[in-house]
């Protein structure tokens, strides 16, 4: 691929993670903390609102521009494999902020008319060890990838540039 | 419908609950051992109160790196190793094709003297055959002559 259609091709998935990393969760916070339910005011008292979107943002932000290097990189590169891992960590670290910032404990408070009924919540952070461990093992195969990268560079850049039957470069 | 889409919704509800159960006590103690290191991350990062100027310039630092590194290396420019390479391969190519071009040559040089040989067979065959004609009019004839030698000596006899 040339210059220009890498770049093009890291701009559309800057975009992409812009999208699902930024502007969906910022719009589903903002959604969720004024919700109602069956008419009644089921108000969720999400104190650390701005937290959880200075996360979002901060994170954000950084998966936003290593997916734009990641995937504007050669394929099969050290460069691709490096900025992978460090999208992977970071993706981690973006998700463990929904509970650094209290998203993981989601606590409904019930308010009908003056009266505050009760509260609901909602505890999650089983399902985010989970996560954390299914990450855990994406980080273990890019690890793979990128010694795989290193290891068989020569091997990797003969076959990008191996000739083909016209003399051409088939990369 | 409803009731049915509840049922529906339940049973998929119970498969999850079930995958989730199996996975939890392997993927469970990797989950702990990632939020240990995280949390210990977390703390060196900017937190809310430093404001987002830290994360953005990182990003904008990303971003540049990304598009000079990528433009001036797009990957596609052959690696000098692999010029070597080529120029072995086609100094090769060269001294093959060389002497393909003179073994046809000689295979043709060949060709040719086979075909005059042949021809030169095919001549002798032809004086063969001339030489074993003559050879039989030449037996003819000394028979003629011996005839003709007794006929005399009869002759002279008789006189």
């Amino acid at each position: 691929m040339g210059r220009f259609s890498n770049i093009v091709k890291g701009i559309i998935f800057m975009c992409v993670y812009i999208g699902t990393t930024m502007v969906i969760p910022f719009l589903t916070f903002t959604w969720v903390k004024e919700v109602q339910i069956l008419g009644v005011a089921i108000v969720l008292t999400q104190h650390d609102y701005e937290k959880i979107i200075f996360w979002i943002s901060a994170f954000g932000l950084l998966i936003s521009t290593t997916a734009f290097f990641n995937y504007s990189s050669p394929k099969q590169s050290i460069r691709k494999g490096t900025f992978a891992m460090i999208q992977i960590i970071l993706n981690c670290l973006y998700i463990w902020s929904y509970k650094f910032s209290g998203a993981t404990e989601i606590r409904f408070e019930i308010v009908f008319e003056i009266a505050n009924i009760g509260f609901i919540s909602i505890n999650v952070q089983n399902m985010v060890m989970l996560y954390m461990g299914v990450y855990f093992l994406t980080i273990i195969l890019k690890g793979y990838d990128f010694f795989d990268f290193l290891l068989n560079r020569k091997t990797i850049r003969e076959k990008r540039y191996k000739k083909m039957v016209g003399g051409n470069d088939s990369s | 419908m409803i009731f049915q889409a509840v049922d529906f919704i339940q049973i998929i509800a119970n498969i999850v609950a079930a995958i989730l159960n199996f996975l939890n006590p392997i993927v469970s103690p990797m989950g702990e051992f990632m939020v240990n290191w995280m949390e210990v991350v977390l703390r060196f990062f900017p937190q809310p109160q430093d404001g987002l100027i830290v994360y953005v310039s990182i990003a904008i630092v990303i971003v540049i790196l990304g598009l000079i590194i990528n433009i001036t290396w797009p990957g596609n420019k052959r690696p000098g190793f692999l010029k070597k390479v080529d120029e072995v391969e086609d100094k090769v190519e060269e001294k093959i094709e060389e002497t393909e071009t003179s073994v046809k040559k000689k295979v043709k040089k060949a060709k040719k003297k086979a075909k005059d040989l042949e021809k030169k067979a095919d001549e002798l065959e032809e004086l063969e055959v001339e030489t074993d004609t003559l050879e039989e009019e030449l037996e003819e004839l000394e028979e003629d002559i011996k005839d003709i030698e007794e006929d005399l000596e009869e002759t002279i006899d008789e006189e």
